[in-house]
């Protein structure tokens, strides 16, 4: 009997262990980002947890256009949102009401990071030992070379490749370069239109190559790389952290349309992209040309404020930063703060605000 | 010991179901008094037409239609993978058609609850065209499964969740468990489907000092009768309507396109070229001082008020001052020449100077040229000495029908096609062409070029209806 009331004694105490001593579950927080960081931010997120074992990284990557869409259109609960387009948060952010809160979706954003757009190619690629940066235009403008461009209706690298050859009219005196690069190669025209010196490239409501067209197109620029890999491309307009970190072959576009350089914004806002339909119930969106920047924030209706504010800390700190250096992903220094009053203090140091905030 | 131990599992049990939730009472059974009222069934789906109709359906509407089931998955722009499940619905073509027949040039937009939308073409309705992945690898796959695009209202056997999903959404669907398409297709809390009529199922190249790719929209626009719109009527009393050639030639003539004066008469009067192209590369070239402001010069695009017939569609080149060479079909591209221009400014309009890109040196009803021993012209007289006989034939869509014609052998006997000739290419005076194995041709008896009313035609058994040419005026051997 003595027996027994020992086992049970025992037992009894060991029962609150076997409910309340499992280890402590971590918080989760959902970072929904641009395809074409996908490489850094892998690292980051190892990074990351290493340092902060009570929090849980979970990452989802798509098209700049269609990550904002899971916060404010799907609903989906997201924690932190970067786009490789910061004008589409206060775009498609900040001029939406969630009617849940009856806030904007955000109010706030860090413009942290930039990049080059260029041209990619591979070893097999046709015409690869004539084609440099002088005469890019022309030989992805020959009808046997296949050429890969973002959809403009997704991704941001898509309407900025429709730019970066508009552009290239002016840069290098050639008037017909859009018009040969895509003239009969889709279904619906991709038009331009000279509104006072602004060229504006309209984008249709079908954006679908005929058959045998030397163009391809998919919904993200990241999905090109494959194409480019297995030899279905020649050639595909890509960001330049994008094209190292895949050892692709790369031409430099000119400064004047790669849309990276400071230097050269008023350069870059000769052009723009329209959607020619509704995309979007409230908005429609416009994107401008201008100097490609990476913008995160964190949605008003996040329910781990502070755990993303300590990802956002990391990322913006000597060590995410030395990470995307090191995945050749180039940084603003210092970045810039957008609404820079409603940043939260802990961001605060990483950040000025923007100059025409 | 043994009863030690249950005695201890029987503590623990105790102490754990101490711990949970106590279970919810029973609900005692109402019983209803009286009959509550019938609530009505809410709208789920509004489809609209292209004319405004619109059709409001409540989920029984739509689950009484006729499912498509089938397995569809997603690759997101990143290249995760969700794999296929099964899906059940009812095919957006099929929603779509309830408020008119689809036709090419339309689209559906299928908007969202909250507002997003996105525009399936006919194309990707009617055939599928979507990229698919193969749900193991994320590779495209080569050769692609059928897909069908539903509007979705159950997963594998239950309803949607309507928290993810909605009450509708699309899915991709195939036969097999063996595709995953992108995800942006497969638009959640689907609310209204919009038949629209896409802007521009053809475009038309234009080429000169500027270019310029005019959809059907723009041309349409500009042949609006108080615009520029100008109509002929043929010797069979057909009305052709469109644009005259020398203002499609002002819009890329000069940088002015339409605004002010379009048409640049000083440029026209110091010459070039103007080149008609078909979409199969037939052409023809005309003068500037022949094409300035010359209204018998008609890029069409109706013909008795219908849009033109499939082998010239979707313009054809018409008018008093076009001869039966010239008519060139299936217009695709207008180029101006300025390094070609010809001919000195002259105050009225000269004899035509028709350039023949390629072609028959010989003039003739009939000409056959290319790999011959010898090229011939005929006139309609002429063949119908060599052979004027009764054919029935199997025509490939009108089945039996009687022609009167002459052997097409009989006439590649008088032409000697070279040893190494393997195609005869035969072109309608409107520029339409089709080609042929010679090999195909050889021993066939009743293989003949016909008379009818409209001239010459190709009546050829055996082969696709699109090598029955009518208005045929050349034969190329190759």
């Amino acid at each position: 009997m003595k027996k027994i009331i020992r086992i049970s004694f025992i037992l009894m105490c060991l029962l609150p262990c076997l409910t309340g001593c499992r280890p402590k579950e971590k918080n989760t927080v959902v970072v929904f980002a641009a395809g074409s960081v996908i490489t850094p931010m892998k690292a980051i997120e190892q990074a990351f947890e290493a340092e902060n074992p009570d929090i849980d990284l979970q990452m989802e990557y798509h098209g700049s256009i269609q990550v904002i869409r899971h916060v404010t259109e799907l609903k989906e609960p997201i924690d932190v949102v970067i786009t490789a387009d910061h004008a589409l948060i206060p775009t498609l952010m900040y001029a939406v009401t969630n009617t849940e809160t009856n806030q904007p979706y955000a109010d706030w954003y860090i413009r942290f990071a930039t990049n080059h757009l260029a041209v990619a190619y591979t070893d097999a690629s046709r015409y690869q030992d004539e084609v440099n940066s002088e005469n890019w235009y022309e030989v992805l403008s020959r009808p046997d070379v296949k050429v890969g461009i973002a959809d403009p209706r997704f991704d941001a690298a898509g309407y900025r490749s429709f730019m970066v050859v508009k552009l290239a009219e002016e840069y290098y005196g050639d008037p017909d370069i859009f018009f040969d690069f895509f003239a009969g190669e889709f279904r619906s025209p991709v038009k331009t239109n000279d509104e006072d010196g602004l060229q504006v490239i309209h984008i249709p409501e079908i954006v679908e190559t005929k058959p045998n067209s030397h163009i391809i197109m998919r919904g993200a620029s990241i999905q090109l790389i494959a194409l480019l890999e297995s030899g279905d491309l020649d050639y595909a307009f890509e960001y330049e952290s994008v094209i190292a970190q895949h050892d692709l072959n790369l031409v430099h576009l000119p400064d004047q349309l790669n849309m990276g350089e400071a230097a050269y914004q008023d350069y870059y806002d000769d052009v723009e992209v329209r959607l020619d339909f509704q995309r979007f119930q409230s908005v429609n969106p416009v994107f401008k040309g201008e100097r490609i920047g990476y913008g995160i924030t964190i949605p008003t209706n996040s329910s781990h404020q502070e755990d993303a504010e300590r990802f956002i800390s990391y990322l913006l700190g000597e060590k995410g930063r030395a990470i995307m250096l090191e995945y050749q992903h180039p940084l603003f220094e210092p970045a810039y703060g957008n609404n820079y009053d409603n940043i939260p203090a802990s961001l605060k140091d990483y950040v000025v605000p923007e100059p025409n905030d | 010991m043994k009863r030690v131990w249950l005695l201890s599992l029987g503590v623990i049990i105790l102490l754990l179901a101490a711990c949970t939730p106590a279970a919810t009472p029973p609900v005692a059974e109402v019983v209803e008094t009286e009959a509550a009222p019938v609530e009505e069934e809410l709208t789920v789906l509004e489809i609209i037409g292209i004319d405004g109709t619109s059709e409001e359906l409540t989920m029984s509407d739509i689950q009484a239609m006729e499912p498509d089931e089938g397995y569809a998955g997603i690759k997101s722009s990143t290249g995760e993978i969700t794999p296929p499940a099964t899906f059940k619905g009812v095919s957006l073509i099929r929603l779509a058609e309830l408020v008119g027949p689809m036709e090419e040039g339309t689209g559906v937009n299928v908007v969202a609850s909250d507002g997003y939308s996105i525009t399936f073409s006919y194309n990707q309705l009617m055939n599928g065209d979507f990229i698919a992945y193969d749900p193991g690898t994320g590779d495209e796959k080569q050769e692609k499964p059928v897909l069908t695009p539903i509007l979705a209202y159950e997963v594998d056997g239950a309803d949607l969740d309507e928290n993810r999903d909605g009450e509708l959404r699309v899915a991709i669907i195939s036969d097999e468990k063996n595709q995953v398409t992108d995800g942006h297709w497969s638009v959640k809390w689907v609310s209204k489907i919009e038949v629209r009529e896409l802007t521009a199922d053809w475009t038309v190249l234009l080429e000169g000092a500027i270019n310029e790719e005019m959809d059907r929209a723009t041309f349409e626009s500009g042949a609006a009768p108080n615009c520029h719109q100008t109509i002929w009527v043929d010797e069979k009393n057909q009305e052709w309507i469109g644009i005259p050639l020398w203002l499609m030639v002002g819009r890329v003539d000069d940088e002015i396109k339409h605004d002010g004066p379009a048409f640049n008469d000083d440029l026209a009067d110091a010459g070039y070229t103007v080149e008609v192209v078909a979409a199969d590369g037939y052409s023809a070239t005309f003068d500037s001082t022949r094409v300035k402001r010359n209204d018998n010069i008609i890029v069409a695009y109706l013909v008795n008020e219908n849009p033109l017939d499939e082998d010239v569609f979707p313009l054809k080149l018409v008018g008093s001052d076009v001869s039966k060479k010239e008519a060139v079909g299936a217009i695709a591209e207008i180029k101006i020449n300025f390094e070609g221009a010809v001919a000195e400014p002259t105050a009225e309009p000269t004899e035509a100077v028709v350039e023949e890109v390629t072609g028959p040196t010989l003039e003739g009803d009939l000409v056959i040229f290319g790999k011959v021993g010898e090229e011939m012209a005929f006139s309609v007289e002429d063949l119908k000495a060599i052979g004027d006989d009764t054919y029935t034939l199997e025509h490939p869509k009108k089945g039996a029908v009687d022609y009167n014609g002459v052997k097409v052998n009989d006439l590649l006997a008088m032409v000697a096609p070279a040893a190494d000739a393997t195609t005869m290419v035969l072109t309608a005076s409107d520029g339409f062409s089709a080609e042929v194995d010679l090999s195909s041709l050889a021993g066939c008896d009743t293989c003949i070029i016909a008379f009818t009313d409209d001239g010459l035609m190709s009546a050829l058994p055996g082969q696709e209806s699109s090598a029955w040419v009518k208005f045929l005026s050349k034969i190329e051997i190759k």
